[in-house]
């Protein structure tokens, strides 16, 4: 047996099993044996392995991952956002990558007659995604090469495209205004403010992940001081060293900035070694991403490479949306998932 | 100025700092590497109300990220943030939103500005009014809910993202990047005094209520000198715009077409060509000189009048030279590059046709092209026919002799949706020794009508000629 299969099995075993459990049924010896041997095979392993792996299902097109450790710490803080965030007293789930472009795309097609804006904007088509007329309509499609892309989308967008999933893509009009959020609510008043709610409702099957979740998804380890001794990192990765921007063949870790307008297609999950504690590829990189607080975060493809930096650092915000939820220029996606 | 409060903050490993004056509105913190000591100066001008912020020194001159914030919401006017800074690694500057004051933004910038080596990048700059003046290296986001009014430099990369909710009255200057979007909710620039708008690499999108501007792409052969897409929401675009190419700028299609609410007074020059994937909408009139130097420098659609409101063809357009003369220029397709230029409605393009119009062809076609200026489509009913078909002898021209042969044939809308490829079927050809008449139906509830232009107007009446002559 492959010795990172092994580490999956223990861990594994560990998360089914519970701490309590597995201490019931070993001597302290035994206890002292095993910590011993798990700390060393993870050493030698954390190279080629993730640190921690949650067990993941595929599921309406999307991979999930489980994000677990209720009430876990909470986030200190960066800069001032976010101090006292990320302790979620819940499980949940989370998608492995950033919706597609493709994905996307189907939801494009569905909506486009009930978009009351501009069908060809970026707005609503995003960066990857273009619309010709035809007739009283558009059609749409996936710019040729950014097929497997992550795709941005307004903040708007990304609610109603959860409403649309959470009614089980019903392509009629209640299904992308109801459901998750109050598309009712998405109104501006004559002073330029916004009155759009973004709380999603307690049956929600699919939501933006709020700010917590986010946080926590990407950055917090429950195994970062060690087995169980749970702790933030500072950087996506499971690391708080800066990524290497780069792609895999020259040794890179993320593709943030990496986006060259002439020539280059940046699939989603360029670096499957590269993951969040939980399994999450692209927390740097890709598109950065909307959070139910109006905020995105994390670097993108599209940044210049001297921002990437900052916009990786835990707790520091790339986009703000609130002010102007209905645009979308380099924000996109992570759909949150109720726990089944 | 009422106080001055200069503030060196001594740290031995805390990441994050903070500081204010006793009366101060605006915070300044910083995060980056641990180190020493951090100095910026924070004034406040009780004549002017404004505050200045010196920016002196990070710790160990690791460079690092200046926050800049302020707790009362849309009241604090900064007048300059001055960077003198010689760190070897970045320094960004942000003017962010307070997290710990309901996201409080400060109301205007009037400078941000460079006095020692560091290379200063703003990573965002957001305000609730106005932002003037910011010369630094590197810009990746300014979003002023008012005007961006002063100068706006970047003297080594790019700008991601100029954002006004008001106008853009600024000269706005990228050397040697790229220059991605620029939106405003009012106007660009102003008529009669058109602002600069200029960048080495390309100008990604430009867009505002609308645009009076000398645009320009500097940088030569590919991937440089690109423009991609240029809209108005009301009205116009003035001035002038100047590039090697007017191509997607990302790589395969792109939501790329100009749509443009007014008038094209804007001379535009292109020295290679407009690429075939994009269609220039100008709701109005085009009133300026379109220019493009290449050979095949016309690959794709430019619509006149596409609001259908008495837009007119008053400006010249010239390909490699060659003028096209008003809407019904003889130049084919093939001749100017694959492109074509509409005013709507459309009339169809006698010379394009295959046969042309009023040609004697020698052979029986096994297809012929009806060739438009414009898309067009069909509308109505799917048993209807949108196309009407005579044909009569030649040699007995009598209105009797008139045969409607519609059904003898299909046909089909080429991939430029301008072209409709008709087809005998199984049986029927265009037969020697008959003048064939194709005229589009353009009243009742089937008929052929324009696509890209408000309302779908059907096409203007024509009446399409060949006859078939074989010896």
């Amino acid at each position: 047996m492959p010795l990172t299969s092994l580490v999956n099995i223990l861990y594994l075993d560990a998360e089914q099993r519970g701490p309590a459990a597995g201490r019931r049924w070993m001597t302290l010896s035994q206890r002292s044996l095993l910590a011993f041997i798990c700390v060393s095979l993870l050493a030698h392993a954390s190279a080629v392995a993730p640190p921690y792996h949650s067990a993941h299902e595929p599921d309406d097109g999307y991979v999930w991952l489980t994000v677990g450790d209720i009430n876990n710490p909470k986030f200190e803080g960066h800069a001032g956002w976010f101090e006292g965030r990320g302790s979620i007293p819940y499980e949940y789930r989370i998608a492995q990558t950033e919706v597609l472009t493709p994905q996307h795309l189907e939801f494009v097609r569905a909506y486009w007659p009930w978009y009351d804006g501009d069908p060809l904007s970026e707005d609503f088509l995003g960066l990857f995604i273009y619309g010709r007329r035809q007739g009283n309509g558009y059609v749409f499609e996936v710019m040729s090469g950014w097929e497997d892309a992550p795709n941005t989308m307004s903040l708007r967008m990304a609610a109603r495209f959860c409403n649309w999933l959470h009614n089980g893509k019903v392509n009629e009009q209640w299904a992308f205004d109801k459901g998750v959020y109050d598309a009712s609510t998405f109104t501006r008043n004559p002073d330029g403010s916004y009155n759009d709610d973004y709380t999603r409702s307690p049956d929600a099957r699919y939501w933006i992940p709020d700010a917590g979740e986010w946080l926590k998804a990407v950055f917090y380890d429950p195994n970062r001081y060690g087995p169980g001794e749970g702790g933030w990192w500072n950087r996506p990765g499971s690391s708080d060293s800066s990524l290497k921007i780069g792609y895999p063949a020259e040794g890179g870790q993320t593709n943030a900035s990496l986006w060259e307008w002439y020539s280059s297609r940046l699939p989603a999950g360029m670096y499957p070694h590269i993951q969040t504690p939980w399994g999450l590829l692209d927390a740097s990189g890709g598109v950065s991403e909307h959070t139910s607080d109006g905020y995105a975060l994390g670097s993108t493809f599209l940044d210049q490479d001297v921002f990437v930096d900052l916009f990786d650092t835990a707790g520091q915000v790339h986009t703000f949306t609130y002010d102007r939820p209905e645009r979308g220029y380099l924000d996109g996606l992570r759909l949150a998932k109720r726990r089944r | 100025m009422k106080s001055l409060e200069r503030i060196i903050l001594v740290c031995i490993a805390a990441v994050l700092l903070s500081a204010r004056t006793a009366e101060s509105d605006i915070i300044v913190m910083f995060t980056g590497p641990d180190g020493n000591e951090i100095d910026f100066n924070v004034i406040y001008d009780n004549q002017t109300n404004e505050w200045a912020v010196y920016l002196n020194h990070t710790r160990n001159g690791f460079g690092g990220n200046f926050h800049i914030r302020s707790t009362n919401h849309g009241n604090d006017v900064i007048s300059f943030i001055r960077c003198n800074l010689d760190d070897p690694n970045p320094v960004s500057v942000l003017v962010e939103p307070n997290p710990n004051a309901n996201n409080a933004l400060v109301k205007t910038v009037r400078s941000i500005y460079v006095v020692n080596t560091a290379d200063i990048h703003v990573p965002l700059c957001r305000v609730t009014n106005d932002v003037e003046s910011v010369v630094v290296d590197r810009i990746n986001s300014i979003d002023a809910g008012g005007d961006i009014s002063g100068p706006i430099e970047v003297t080594e990369g790019s700008i991601e993202l100029l954002q006004a909710g008001g106008s853009i009255t600024t000269d706005i200057d990228v050397s040697s990047g790229y220059l991605k979007n620029i939106e405003a909710g009012g106007a660009i620039g102003s008529v009669g005094t058109p602002l600069s708008i200029t960048a080495h690499d390309y100008v990604r999108r430009v867009m505002g209520a609308t645009i009076h501007a000398v645009i320009s792409a500097t940088g030569t052969g590919v991937p440089y000198g690109a423009v991609a897409r240029v809209v108005t929401t009301s009205g116009d675009v003035t001035g002038s715009l100047t590039c090697e190419r007017i191509v997607p700028i990302d790589q395969g299609q792109y939501n790329i077409d100009w749509n443009i609410a007014g008038d094209l007074v804007a001379d535009v020059t292109c020295e290679w060509y407009l690429h075939s994937d994009f269609t220039i909408y100008v709701d109005g009139s085009l009133e300026g000189d379109v220019t493009f130097d290449l050979e095949d420098g016309l690959q794709g659609q430019i619509i006149l009048n596409a609001a259908d409101d008495g837009g007119e063809w008053n400006g010249t357009i010239t390909v490699d030279e060659m003028t096209l003369s008003g809407p019904n220029y003889t130049q084919t397709s093939a001749e100017i590059g694959g492109g074509a230029v509409g005013l709507a409605p459309f009339n169809f393009h006698a010379t394009n046709c295959v046969p042309a119009d009023n040609a004697t062809v020698t052979a029986e076609p096994e297809s012929v092209t009806l060739s438009h200026y414009g898309p067009v489509e069909k509308y109505g009913q799917t048993s209807v026919s949108e196309l009407k078909i005579i044909r009569h002898p030649i040699v007995h021209f009598c209105a009797e002799c008139d045969e409607t042969v519609t059904g003898h044939f299909t046909w089909e809308y080429a991939a430029n949706g301008r072209d409709i490829v008709i087809t005998p079927s199984q049986g029927y050809a265009f037969e020697d020794g008959y003048e064939y008449h194709i005229t589009p139906v353009i009243t009742g509830e089937t008929v052929l009508r324009c696509q890209g232009v408000a309302g779908n107007p059907v096409v203007q009446s024509y009446n399409y000629n060949f006859k078939v002559d074989v010896p």
